[in-house]
Parts: structure tokens; C-alpha cells; sequence
């Protein structure tokens, strides 16, 4: 394990393409406590936070294919796949009876990542070394903008429901969603 | 150049995640056809909504979790193996019902050269299931966890059956029994012609073994005819030898009686 404690993300993520059981549990202890913490977070229970957390652990071994596709940027896909998962599963709770048919082609289009081909290389690492700066850019930006930010992202709200939540146009919710994250980067940039 | 999706206010909105699906179906369609896609934009926007997350006070899972895993990760090795077990089962009774309806119409089956092609992957897949047992495990926890051969990695995303989850069971629907059956069938011919060759082979051995040593024997007693042969040969030529000496001597001394006799006379 020690020699694993030392691979990147990217060489640990290579070797679970590789079923490396070894590398999967290496992942798990570098990756667990973040995706723990949003999987929790957004599903709002303890159990049910573990049993996402197991399951995004089982999608990662199963589709090693997709994750070799994204293995410049480990962190945005786990993250995004963890994310997909624990929304998937407060949906169900929710409107069991509205949600499609859990299977493998529902799983590849709505759950697993489909990172851009050319995105910036991230690791957790570097992820946590911006936290700092992360933060002040999302304290800039409005009340408003980091509430919409919010029902999105952790609520797992689509556009449509929003507006139909707080009562405005779905153009304005287009609109405001744009604007904040247009901003929060801009706010990224200028303050590094 | 603005591009569509940028026109239309996706772009941020599809890396966070919130498209409703008629929106997430054009981004797709566009995804595929704008030649202007930002891929660059969607990038820098998948990884600053990536962010988000750190700011949430970091919790531990409990050790558990870990085990949880583990043993998913076993359950999962044990589905695809009783999967690919129920597969064959099917296989070979769909198989059997077919010869049976085949000797029923009284129909003669001619194999067909070219479905050759598709055999090596029949012969894995049924190889597998002997060979899906293999161990891997976050050992240092105790639970076991399977590795998926090569080919079990194909069943994971191609599953030949097609599992559905519905209400409180699940649905189990059978794929392509019938052209499964015509592999099997190939399969099934050419394991029997194998049969049929290696028994050929291994009798034109055995007659090849029976030569040889037939060979050796009378080699062998060739050999130990010429020895004796030769052998009383030079017993032969030794007596005649003697016989001569002995004569020779007999002369000599008759000779040098003779001689001696003249001498005293």
C-alpha cells in the first residue's frame, strides 16, 4: 500500500482501470471523506450517504473505461460521479414514482461523467490548495446567485423546478445560474 | 463567435448539473454537431463547480463503509458469475430443445465455414464461468472481493444478460438465445471434429509406435546374429589357427628329429 500512497491520481486511477483492487482501496482513502461529506450533505442521512458512497465506489471498478477517458482530472469526475449518484438518489426517495427505470443506459447517460475533452488536469491536492481563494470568490457573489448555486447543485434542482420553486421565469433561472458562475470564476481568476 | 450552446445559457448550467431533459438532449445533440463547441468553457466550468465540495466540513465514513464496499464489489463478481452460470443453463436447454425439434422434423444440419469467425468468443465466455472465481480482496479487512477477468470486463458493460430493475424483483430477459445456440452448435461441431481428429491422431501414433519397436526387435536381433556369426567365425579361425600351429610344430620337431638322427648317423 505504501508504494500507493505515492502514485497521483491519475497512476492510481490507471492501475483500478487495470482492476487493481489495491489501487481501488487507495482511492478510497484519499477520495472517501470529500465524497462522504457531499454524497451526505445531499442526500441528508447518515445510512443512506454510506450506501451512495458504496455504490459510487462499485461504479468506479465497473467503468473503468469512462474514468480512463477523464483520468487527466480524477478529482472533477469523482466528484461529478458522487454528485450524479447521491441527486439520483434523493430524487428517488422523493418522487419514487416519477423517476425513470434505474438501468445500465439510464446509469451511462445521467450518472456517469462525461468530462470535457479538453479540460485542465485537477488532483485533490490542488483542489484543496484553492479552497481558500475558492471560498472569498463564492462570498463576492449575491445572496441570491449563491442560493440558486445551491438549489442546483445540492438540491439537485433542474432549471424548470427552480423557477417553479421560487416563483420566477425558467429565462430568469437560466439567467441567473449563468451569471453566478460566470462571476464566481471571474472572482477565481482575479483573486489569484 | 458566440456558439449556440453559449447563446442559449447551457453551458454553465450543464456543469452544474441542472438541465431539464429536453435542455440535456439539444446540449447532447449540439455537444455532437456545433463544430464551435467550447469544450475549453464546459472544462473550466466542470472543474470551478467541482469546488464546491471543498467547502463542506470534511467527514470520515465510518470504518464500515469500507467493508460495505468490499463486499459490493464481491456481490457484484458473484452476480456476473451466476449471471453467465443462468446464461449457459439457458443456452444449453434452448440447445436441447432445438436438436430435440431438429430430430423431430428429421432436418440435417450443415454447419455453416464462416460462423468459425465467432467461436474464439463463445469458447471465452464459457470459459469464464470456470474461470470467474478469481480472488482479489481489501485484504487488510478480510472480505473477499472478485476481479473480473478480461472477458468478465466485456460482460460488466455488455452484459449477455440483460438485467432490468423493477418494483420489489428483478427482471432477468435472456439476449440473442438463438444466435448463442448457432455458436454453441459450431462450438458443439468442431469440439466433436476436434474429437474425431485426435483420435485419428492418436491411433496413427500407437501404429507408428508398434513399427518402430517392431523395427528395434529386429534390428536388435539382427545384431545379435552378426555377433554370434562373427564370433564363431573368429572361434573358427582361432582353431584352424591352433590346428596350423600345432601342425607346424609337429613339422618343426619332426624335422628337427630328423635332422638329428642324420646328425648322430
Amino acid at each position: 500500500m505504501d508504494d500507493y500512497k505515492s502514485f497521483s491520481d491519475i497512476q492510481i486511477m490507471n492501475k483500478v482501470g487495470e482492476y487493481d483492487s489495491k489501487a481501488l482501496e487507495e482511492l478510497y482513502d484519499r477520495y472517501s471523506p470529500i465524497l462522504y461529506s457531499l454524497i451526505k450533505k445531499i442526500v441528508e442521512d447518515k445510512t443512506k450517504a454510506e450506501e451512495v458512497l458504496a455504490d459510487v465506489f462499485v461504479l468506479v471498478w465497473k467503468n473503468e473505461n469512462s474514468s480512463n477517458k477523464s483520468a487527466a482530472n480524477v478529482y472533477t469526475w469523482l466528484i461529478t460521479l458522487a454528485r450524479n449518484k447521491a441527486v439520483d438518489r434523493k430524487r428517488r426517495d422523493e418522487n419514487p414514482d416519477l423517476m425513470p427505470e434505474y438501468n445500465d443506459d439510464y446509469e451511462d447517460r445521467f450518472i456517469i461523467p462525461r468530462l470535457s475533452k479538453s479540460i485542465d488536469p485537477l488532483d485533490l491536492n490542488k483542489a484543496l490548495s484553492v479552497k481558500d481563494n475558492f471560498e472569498e470568490a463564492l462570498n463576492k457573489l449575491t445572496d441570491a446567485q449563491n442560493f440558486v448555486l445551491y438549489l442546483a447543485y445540492y438540491e439537485g434542482r433542474t432549471h424548470g423546478e427552480i423557477a417553479k420553486q421560487l416563483n420566477i421565469p425558467v429565462a430568469t433561472v437560466k439567467s441567473k445560474i449563468k451569471v453566478s458562475l460566470s462571476n464566481l470564476k471571474q472572482n477565481l481568476v482575479s483573486g489569484e | 463567435m458566440m456558439s449556440n450552446i453559449e447563446s442559449m445559457e447551457l453551458l454553465q448550467a450543464k456543469a452544474l448539473g441542472c438541465l431539464d431533459p429536453e435542455d440535456d438532449a439539444l446540449f447532447t445533440k449540439l455537444m455532437k454537431e456545433d463544430e464551435d463547441f467550447p469544450w475549453q468553457e464546459l472544462g473550466h466550468y466542470q472543474n470551478l463547480v467541482a469546488f464546491l465540495p471543498t467547502l463542506i466540513d470534511i467527514e470520515i465514513p465510518e470504518p464500515e463503509v469500507k467493508d460495505n464496499v468490499a463486499r459490493k464489489l464481491y456481490e457484484l463478481g458473484e452476480k456476473i458469475k451466476t449471471e453467465k452460470e443462468e446464461d449457459v443453463k439457458q443456452n444449453t436447454i434452448a440447445k436441447e430443445e432445438e436438436l430435440d425439434k431438429i430430430e423431430g422434423e428429421g432436418v440435417i444440419i450443415e454447419e455453416e465455414p464462416n460462423e468459425k469467425a465467432e467461436i474464439p468468443v463463445v469458447e471465452k465466455d464459457l470459459d469464464d464461468v470456470s474461470d470467474a472465481n478469481k480472488e482479489i480482496s481489501f485484504k487488510e479487512h478480510g472480505v473477499l472481493m472478485q476481479s473480473p477477468s478480461n472477458d468478465e470486463k466485456k460482460i460488466i458493460r455488455k452484459p449477455l444478460i440483460k438485467k432490468q430493475q423493477g418494483g420489489s424483483g428483478t427482471i432477468i430477459t435472456p439476449t440473442k438465445p438463438k444466435k448463442e445456440f448457432e455458436q454453441k452448435s459450431v462450438k458443439s461441431y468442431i469440439s466433436k471434429f476436434s474429437t474425431e481428429a485426435a483420435d485419428g491422431e492418436s491411433s496413427k501414433s500407437k501404429s507408428g509406435l508398434i513399427v518402430a519397436v517392431i523395427f528395434f526387435v529386429v534390428t536388435l536381433l539382427a545384431l545379435i546374429f552378426i555377433y554370434f556369426k562373427l564370433s564363431s567365425d573368429i572361434q573358427e579361425n582361432r582353431d584352424r589357427i591352433n590346428i596350423l600351429e600345432k601342425q607346424i610344430v609337429a613339422e618343426i620337431m619332426l624335422e628337427n628329429t630328423l635332422l638329428q638322427k642324420d646328425f648322430n648317423t
